[in-house]
């Protein structure tokens, strides 16, 4: 190999691959040009509209964050019974994972909105839960039934001899658990997790259907007081994309995490 | 069983009501109606919508298996888009947004209606974004099947058809079939947020009944139960399938 010979090119003009990139940019840009043209003042007045929207964007982004932590907790604790040597506890998790998974994240919603309290006693001191509270709570409950699946499979994905070796130092099963397997586990969960944070996100959105202020509730209210039909196509493509560009680079890295770290395996 | 119900001078009722479970369903003909017409609207659009989301499933899997780099390049395009967007804003884009572009035509009712309804709209929407799952789902499970098991059937002289529809097809429905159960199981999940466009499916139509009979409680329990058995009923019948249909000794299921 190190004999090779390896000839140079000079520096010719650009091939074919080049000017192909050249026409589809020039093609993008037209196309951009004409959605300008075409919807000319619908696009200035979302630009104008754009940093109320981004604020209660920013709603969206903390109700995600409270529902993929409360999706965590609840999901991790599921999944550890699920793999209890106790055959009837692991039943039992095993039953409430799947009973998770396929509620209906909507119902979901609308079960925590309407049965529990707008207050609760706690510690001896009445908390107010806000609805956008309650609904990111909604939304976290049923994923975590996902939760519990990735941190099954988590668990599983660490050899056996991996539980023998450390029972053999002397650990108990919760030592085991928190010190010898699950760390080894935090790579295979990660992009499974970072998926599920994507899709309780999106989910979020659900929230306007039960009047809670985020962005879609926002972009509605502020259409009903335009009232102009026109206005209707770029103000939910506008949503469209404010989702799109937050969440699509957590997804991109998720599957490149997923595949890098499945090749070393 | 309203029969049932009224056959004792309506006490059983009048028990259910004193122990807090009043369900209009049971006994008032109206709610009742609503109800099972949620029902049946649900399935229709869970049914037609993962109709849907096959042929796009199976479309787009050929395109990205094909040579044709622009296909496979649109295919990616719509399979991230429908999978980085909420599906709420996807039924508010395509039912607002688009449906406000289309033409006003008359119905039978001689009033002026868009040329297509929210469940039009409903089934389109939900069949494009559980689509862009089933693509992944079918390439991942074709490309499952061992390359050994083409290179086997070139060996015997099979050309490129054949191996596909004797060799590969086979077995890579086998394998989609875990898949496949599952996505049907999101597909009635998601329907659920076809209430937002107000299509009065299940969710919608027990939203409607609470709201008339002032029976939360029951009610989202009962709305809870029936999505759990219905999505429990799918996956026993896929998981029935996915044994009958198992190779013996075969491949992994």
């Amino acid at each position: 190999m190190s004999n090779q010979l390896t000839v140079v090119k000079p520096r010719s003009w650009p091939g074919a691959a080049f000017w192909w990139r050249v026409l589809r940019w020039s093609a993008l840009l037209a196309v951009l040009g004409w959605v300008h043209a075409r919807y000319r003042e619908p696009i200035e007045l979302l630009a104008g509209w754009t940093p109320g929207l981004l604020a209660s964007f920013l709603r969206n982004i903390v109700m995600g964050l409270v529902a993929i932590a409360v999706a965590t907790a609840l999901g991790t604790a599921l999944g550890i019974v699920q793999c209890s040597p106790h055959r009837r506890r692991a039943t039992v998790a095993r039953q409430l994972t799947l009973l998770l998974r396929n509620a209906p994240w909507l119902v979901a919603v609308f079960y925590v909105m309407y049965l529990v309290p707008y207050e609760v006693k706690l510690f001896g001191q009445y908390v107010f839960l806000a609805d956008w509270l309650k609904a990111a709570i909604g939304i976290g409950v049923p994923a975590a039934g996902y939760m519990s699946e990735i941190v099954r499979g988590g668990i599983r994905s660490i050899p056996l001899q991996q539980w023998e070796a450390a029972n053999a130092l002397g650990l108990d099963r919760r030592q085991i658990l928190r010190r010898v397997v699950l760390p080894q586990a935090l790579r295979s969960m990660t992009p499974p997790w970072m998926s599920l944070y994507c899709i309780v996100t999106l989910s979020t959105s659900l929230a306007n259907i039960l009047g809670v202020e985020e962005l879609m509730t926002s972009i509605s209210l502020r259409l009903a007081g335009e009232t102009r039909p026109d206005l209707l196509l770029p103000a939910h493509a506008y949503t469209f994309i404010v989702f799109f560009v937050y969440i699509y680079p957590i997804s991109r890295l998720s599957r490149r995490l997923e595949k890098k770290w499945s090749l070393k395996e | 069983m309203s029969t049932a119900l009224l056959a004792d001078g309506g006490a059983t009722r009048e028990w259910l009501i004193g122990h807090g479970l009043n369900l209009t369903i049971l006994w008032d003909p109206a709610d009742g109606r609503r109800f099972l017409l949620g029902l049946a609207l649900t399935l229709a659009l869970a049914g037609l919508s993962i109709v849907l989301s096959l042929a796009i499933g199976v479309a787009g899997a050929a395109l990205k298996g094909s040579r044709f780099a622009a296909g496979q390049k649109a295919v990616a395009a719509y399979v991230e888009v429908f999978r980085n967007t909420p599906l709420l804003a996807q039924m508010y884009f395509f039912f607002f947004g688009v449906g406000s572009l289309l033409p006003m035509v008359v119905n039978e009712q001689g009033e002026q209606v868009r040329l297509l309804g929210s469940f039009g709209w409903a089934v389109i929407v939900l069949g494009l974004h559980s689509g862009a799952f089933q693509i992944e789902a079918l390439r991942g499970s074709i490309d499952a099947v061992p390359r050994s098991t083409v290179e086997a059937a070139e060996a015997l002289g099979l050309n490129r058809l054949q191996i596909f529809r004797q060799v590969v097809a086979p077995l890579a429905l086998r394998n989609s079939l875990p898949a496949l159960s599952n996505s049907i199981a999101q597909t009635i999940k998601a329907t659920s947020v076809a209430f937002a466009i107000a299509v009065p499916e299940l969710t919608y139509a027990c939203n409607r009944i609470w709201s008339d009979s002032f029976n939360v409680p029951v009610m989202i329990q009962i709305l809870l139960a029936t999505y759990l058995l219905l999505i429990g009923g799918v996956s026993a019948f896929m998981r029935s399938i996915e044994r009958r249909l198992q190779l013996p000794g075969g491949l992994p299921a």
